[in-house]
């Protein structure tokens, strides 16, 4: 690289290279099997902007992978990686999902719905502590941990679904029973978006000010930029480490909540799914900053949704759309992302 | 055929393309790299694999796809996390869901079709022998070199000048510079081979036991692979305990149903995660001498 150049212009190539390398790539791998790559950027940006409904879909997805993109970038800021905000997720829901028909189901909206939410924060930050146990305690790698608890999550679910958590007038199918009704949130528009997406933005807001505006916030930048230092400096690195985990746990869990009182009303099979997974990758495309997650969880929504439009309009498999975001992914690690440490 | 017989040929078949998986990765390991991305490998070893096993029924070509497919996964990881640096766990997790997409879209055509011929070979004599026949001796070329795989790996890594130097790097690469060699070559080659040799293993999954192609098919068996190897604590002679023991954790299936004991199906297939997610706490518990210190700073 010419290193007359100036940063700036250094910056922008790289960003070019990301937007259209990735393009380009997945253009050729429809030509190869004689799909038109014209057809099929139409057909995205059809899905994501064609309809309320599809920008609400975006909208839906982004709420899901704010928080769990949230939940992979706060560990991160104390040296620790949560991959597994898609079992937290889902085990919140299910965990929401029980509670709303329950325990909660006679309570008012006005306090029913933030007692919702603090039910599925509690359960997922208590599946994190699973992993956060396994790490500070056990020392076990907590990406390996977590992403086994994720399988785990899953299969749990599914076992409960298909056994004592089904509901008896679900025809049948793997759901449990419906949540009050004034524990729901609105849809607007007569798409499936929902107050969730507030919820989501004011969390990262909150978390970018918590970790940049705030006394605590100061130690975890201290602990997360040497942790060796952090340690000679008194800090009780183990302690803030545990707690950015729950926290983290919290956030994944906030949107298997979300999920359950804004758009499925229950848990149902499936419900969620990748969500995590998306979240994480969210996070790792920005550097785990709070406030520019919510640009790439919007792209990353954006291009799930369109992976259903592509399933519909060219007959092609949705996960087709996974080859171009990973594409993306791949691109910003190679090029370095114009993200400089 | 007793119902000890055929848990014990389910084990084995079952963790026959973890030990691909599992050595491969350790060897990776051993040189400072994690590649996650094994559970990519796999999948792209198992699509490619069972492609060119149904359409030219040769074992050989289909070993030798799913080779190449596994380890052009390993080289984008290799490249990724050696040439740019970067976080070796995420790009793994990136790679993981490349590949899913990929033979998600490649393998559309192949699903729902059986692969119809069976490549099983019995070693002739050796598989007359009772229980040791069955289980060891009838199962299929691909089975018979993983028997080998570990211990010739723990050959290579301990007694010859390229494993040495691949451990060395995962020790101290500036020694290793220092010695004149290039620690760069060695970890690419290690993590090149890691990719190579869980394509192999994912071949084996889809070709020969399953015998057909499903989206997703791994299902985070590279994943299992790859924490695996902390239970081996780095030495790959242990790699028959650690692959038999999650092909035992799948066999139990069998086990529940012909006793019909009342668990749910997803509780049995939970088992696997399960049983690795305890035998990394058990082990972890004991301290961990043998890590690689390229490793013990980002883990």
């Amino acid at each position: 690289m010419n290193k007359e150049r100036s940063a700036y212009q250094d910056f922008l190539l790289r960003a070019l290279i990301c937007c259209c390398a990735p393009l380009l790539l997945f253009a050729v791998l429809l030509l190869s099997q004689g799909k038109s790559p014209i057809a099929a950027y139409r057909t995205i940006l059809t899905a994501i902007f064609g309809s309320a409904y599809g920008f609400g879909e975006v909208v839906v997805r982004a709420t899901y992978l704010i928080l769990t993109g949230l939940a992979a970038s706060v560990p991160a800021r104390v040296g620790l990686a949560n991959a597994g905000g898609e079992g937290q997720m889902a085990m919140a829901a299910l965990g929401t999902a029980v509670a709303g028909s329950t325990i909660l189901a006679s309570l008012p909206g006005w306090i029913g719905i933030p007692l919702m939410l603090l039910c599925g924060m509690l359960c997922g930050a208590a599946y994190a502590g699973v992993g956060v146990f396994c790490k500070l305690k056990l020392g076990m790698n907590e990406i390996l941990t977590t992403i086994l608890m994720n399988y785990i999550a899953t299969y749990l679910i599914s076992s409960l679904l298909f056994g004592i958590l089904r509901d008896p007038k679900g025809w049948n199918y793997p759901q449990t029973v419906e949540v009050a009704p004034q524990l729901r949130l609105k849809s607007f528009f007569g798409t499936r978006m929902n107050a969730g997406i507030f919820i989501a933005v004011g969390a990262s807001l909150l978390i970018w000010l918590f970790i940049n505006r705030t006394r605590i916030g100061f130690t975890i930048r201290t602990i997360g930029g040497n942790q060796t230092a952090a340690v000679y400096a008194g800090i009780p690195v183990k302690r803030y480490q545990t707690g950015m985990f729950l926290l983290a746990g919290a956030l994944a869990g906030l949107a298997g909540a979300i999920m359950v009182i804004g758009v499925e009303g229950r848990m149902r099979i499936g419900a969620g799914e990748t969500m995590g997974f998306m979240g994480f990758l969210a996070a790792g495309m920005v550097g785990s900053h709070p406030l520019l997650l919510i640009l790439s969880a919007f792209l990353i929504g954006g291009l799930t949704v369109a992976g259903n439009g592509m399933e519909i309009n060219t007959g092609l498999p949705a996960a087709t759309m996974q080859i171009l975001i990973m594409l993306v992914l791949l691109t910003i690690m190679a090029v370095g992302g114009g993200k400089k440490k | 055929m007793s119902e000890l017989t055929t848990i014990l040929i389910c084990m084995i078949s079952a963790g026959t393309p973890i030990i691909y998986a599992l050595t491969g990765d350790l060897i990776g390991q051993r040189a400072g790299i994690i590649s996650l991305s094994v559970e990519g490998s796999m999948l792209c070893g198992a699509c490619v694999g069972f492609m060119l096993a149904s359409s030219t029924g040769s074992l050989l070509l289909a070993v030798l796809g799913a080779a190449a497919a596994g380890g052009a996964i390993g080289s984008m990881q290799a490249f990724l996390s050696i040439s740019r640096k970067s976080n070796m766990m995420t790009t793994g997790f990136i790679l993981i869901f490349f590949a899913q997409g990929l033979t998600t879209f490649f393998g559309r055509g192949q699903l729902g079709t059986s692969l119809g011929k069976s490549f099983s070979l019995a070693i002739p004599g050796l598989s007359k022998l009772p229980i040791l026949g069955p289980v060891l001796f009838s199962q299929d070329i691909l089975t018979y070199f993983s028997y080998l795989l570990p211990v010739a790996a723990w050959w290579a890594l301990t007694r010859t000048r390229l494993g040495l130097l691949i451990c060395s790097v995962g020790e101290r690469p500036e020694v290793t510079e220092a010695y004149g060699y290039h620690p760069k070559r060695l970890q690419y080659g290690a993590v090149i081979l890691a990719g190579v040799l869980a394509g192999i293993g994912g071949a084996h999954m889809s070709v020969i036991y399953a015998m057909s192609w499903a989206n997703n098919m791994i299902n985070g068996r590279g994943i299992i692979a790859s924490s695996l190897v902390i239970l081996c604590s780095w030495k790959p002679q242990r790699a028959y305990m650690a692959a038999y023991l999650f092909g035992l954790a799948q066999a139990l299936q069998i086990f529940f149903q012909i006793h019909e004991v009342p668990v749910s199906m997803y509780v049995t297939l939970m088992m696997p995660y399960l049983f690795t997610l305890i035998a990394l706490a058990v082990i972890s518990t004991s301290k961990k001498p043998s890590m690689p210190e390229k490793l013990k700073i980002v883990t």
